[in-house]
């Protein structure tokens, strides 16, 4: 499976690519924001994204919009600080299909992507 | 009249080998006498062959003459032909390769490196056998024909070790060095190096076995997919060889000469020598100042280990073990070295894992613990450091059991069994794999030194077949594979 890696933090997206590639996905691609990823996702096609909220140039927020307006099915995790329920709300109505909270383990990380598939497969 | 003056004024110039003619015709002679027909005349009384190059030469004399008659007219009319002799049928060597007995090498940059023995692999081209030729025959203006020698045929032979096919492609048949000497062809599968390996020589690389007549001087390295013999001195060189190594001299290596066998090593002496073997030992003096890892046993009953290494992973059986002087000498029995390095690493690992796992672990304990909401900047260290923490937790785990492993192995592949024929020396360290053996005082052979199956130390006197007590006659403490903690160790258990 493709997956794309949106965040600004390298030791962050080092973190989420060790936990993927324990889980056997080798294609594996980085962002390091918003822009960056709207340029990527053409040529690489993701599976999956897991995306930052708080990054430079565009957060992940206005990312999510703007990739739900060409791309309405492919599934999106946010791995985020913002844990407020309102902001969560506000992610979900732009098109996110799960969210991970920071701090996470990376079994917290892997179970979040296996549920996100699973739902998906079930629809 | 004409006659006379055409005699006179025209004549040919034809050297003793016959190989040309030159008509010359002096000034004065009256033009009209001078025709193509009246020098084809003058050429034949002179027996010179008249073909149609010749006439064509004639004409333009004649015209040059005819032209000019004050001035004297001269023309190379006629040319012969030399033989060209065929040549010997000869072999084509592929680039860069030059047989034994035929060494024309110029210079190379270095001279070490700059070896005499040239070796071919097994089905390497090795040139082409380029077949002789006829030659053509030439002739001389006067018609005589001048045979040309035929190319001699080499008569080469060949043995099985290279084929010869019909179209002359020459191939090796086996690995070995590529020899040729009166018309035979041949790869030897033995090298002899009839005097020292040398400047003269350079280092050796072989693919198969080397004799060395002489010894092996400082600083070159012999390498051999075979056995190696050395019947004199080898100073501090390299030996290298796939199966065994026998030096009959001895070998001096000052702490830079290198022995590694695939097999067994047999020497008379060893100096200063470090090295690994892959089977068995036989010294028949000394080893002294050696760092020797020996895989299979050491059989030397009469040889004297004074100082240095040795790590010996079978039954190992030596004449003297230590010198009066004191000169620090260990010998470790039923330990693998290669098993011991690698545990070692892991050994050293271990306490670096833990002190990060430790720092971590605290600064994860403070976010933790910290009141309130984390920050953003927070919670992203703090899921580094779950990460971390995982990772070092697993790599601890890792080594742990990879240790136990390698612990297995050693006890599994390695036999404690120590046998000394001679003597002794007080200060001379024991290792039988897991526990020192340190003697008191000199002490006689012969004696063997084995295991229980607690790992205690057994001593049997050999002349009277009885058991000794170890620890009357030795400090036995636990091998800590670190020098510095194993004297401090030591030091601890004497307060």
């Amino acid at each position: 499976m493709k997956i794309l890696l949106v965040d600004d933090s390298k030791t962050m997206r080092n973190i989420q690519k060790s936990v993927l590639t324990q889980m056997g996905h080798t294609q594996i691609e980085e962002a390091c924001d918003g822009q960056d990823a709207l340029s990527k996702v053409g040529a690489f096609q993701p599976e999956l994204l897991l995306v930052d909220w708080n990054m430079p140039n565009m957060d992940g927020l206005s990312f999510v919009k703007a990739f739900r307006q060409q791309d309405k099915t492919t599934p999106i995790i946010m791995v985020t600080t913002e844990s407020e329920r309102a902001r969560v709300v506000e992610a979900i109505k732009a098109g996110v299909n799960n969210y991970v909270v920071k701090p996470f383990t990376p079994d917290i990380l892997n179970q979040r992507i296996t549920e996100t598939m699973s739902k998906l497969a079930t629809v | 009249m004409a006659g006379d003056a055409v005699d006179k004024s025209i004549h040919v110039e034809l050297p003793s080998d016959a190989m040309s003619a030159t008509i010359v015709i002096e000034p004065g002679l009256d033009p009209a006498l001078v025709t193509v027909e009246v020098c084809e005349a003058v050429l034949s009384d002179r027996k010179v062959v008249i073909t149609g190059e010749v006439k064509k030469a004639i004409v333009s004399l004649v015209k040059a003459y005819t032209d000019n008659p004050e001035v004297e007219a001269r023309s190379q009319v006629a040319t012969g032909s030399a033989p060209v002799h065929g040549e010997d049928e000869r072999i084509e060597f592929e680039a860069g390769l030059v047989p034994l007995e035929d060494d024309s090498e110029a210079s190379t940059v270095s001279h070490y490196d700059r070896s005499s023995f040239k070796t071919v692999s097994s089905g390497q081209r090795l040139g082409k056998l380029i077949p002789a030729t006829e030659g053509s025959d030439g002739q001389t203006v006067l018609g005589k024909v001048l045979s040309a020698k035929a190319g001699r045929s080499l008569g080469l032979r060949t043995e099985e070790s290279v084929t010869l096919s019909g179209d002359g492609v020459i191939v090796a048949n086996v690995d070995g060095l590529l020899c040729y000497r009166d018309n035979l062809l041949r790869i030897l599968t033995i090298l002899e190096v009839p005097e020292y390996v040398d400047f003269s020589t350079g280092n050796i690389d072989f693919g198969g076995d080397v004799e060395i007549r002489r010894g092996v001087r400082d600083c070159f390295i012999v390498t051999a997919t075979g056995s190696i013999t050395v019947r004199g001195l080898v100073e501090a060189a390299t030996i290298r060889a796939g199966l065994d190594v026998r030096l009959e001299g001895g070998m001096a290596a000052r702490e830079k000469g290198v022995i590694e066998a695939g097999r067994d090593l047999h020497a008379r002496y060893l100096d200063s020598v470090k090295g690994t073997i892959g089977r068995n030992v036989e010294v028949m003096k000394e080893l002294v100042n050696s760092r020797l890892n020996v895989c299979g046993e050491m059989r030397s009953g009469r040889c004297a280990i004074i100082g240095g290494r040795l790590v010996v992973s079978g039954a190992c059986d030596v004449g003297i073990v230590g010198a009066g002087g004191g000169s620090p000498t260990e010998l470790l029995v039923g330990r693998i070295a290669e098993v011991d390095e690698l545990r070692d690493v892991c050994r050293k690992l271990h306490p670096k894992v833990e002190a990060r796992l430790t720092r971590f672990r605290g600064e994860f304990e403070t976010l933790v613990n910290c009141a309130g909401k984390l920050s953003p900047s927070q919670a992203e260290r703090m899921t580094e450091l779950q990460y971390e923490v995982g990772t070092l937790e697993g790599l601890i785990q890792k080594l742990e059991e990879a240790g136990q492993r390698l612990d297995d192995l050693q006890n599994k592949y390695a036999e404690v069994d120590l046998s000394i024929q001679t003597r002794v020396h007080q200060g001379a360290k024991l290792v039988l794999r897991d526990m020192v053996v340190e003697f008191k005082d000199d002490l006689k052979g012969p004696f063997r030194l084995t295991l229980d199956k607690r790992g205690e130390p057994v001593m049997t006197d050999l002349i009277r077949d009885t058991p000794v007590e170890v620890r009357t006659v030795a400090r036995v403490y636990p091998y800590v594979e670190d020098q510095e903690q194993n004297e401090a160790g030591q030091s601890s258990r004497a307060a």
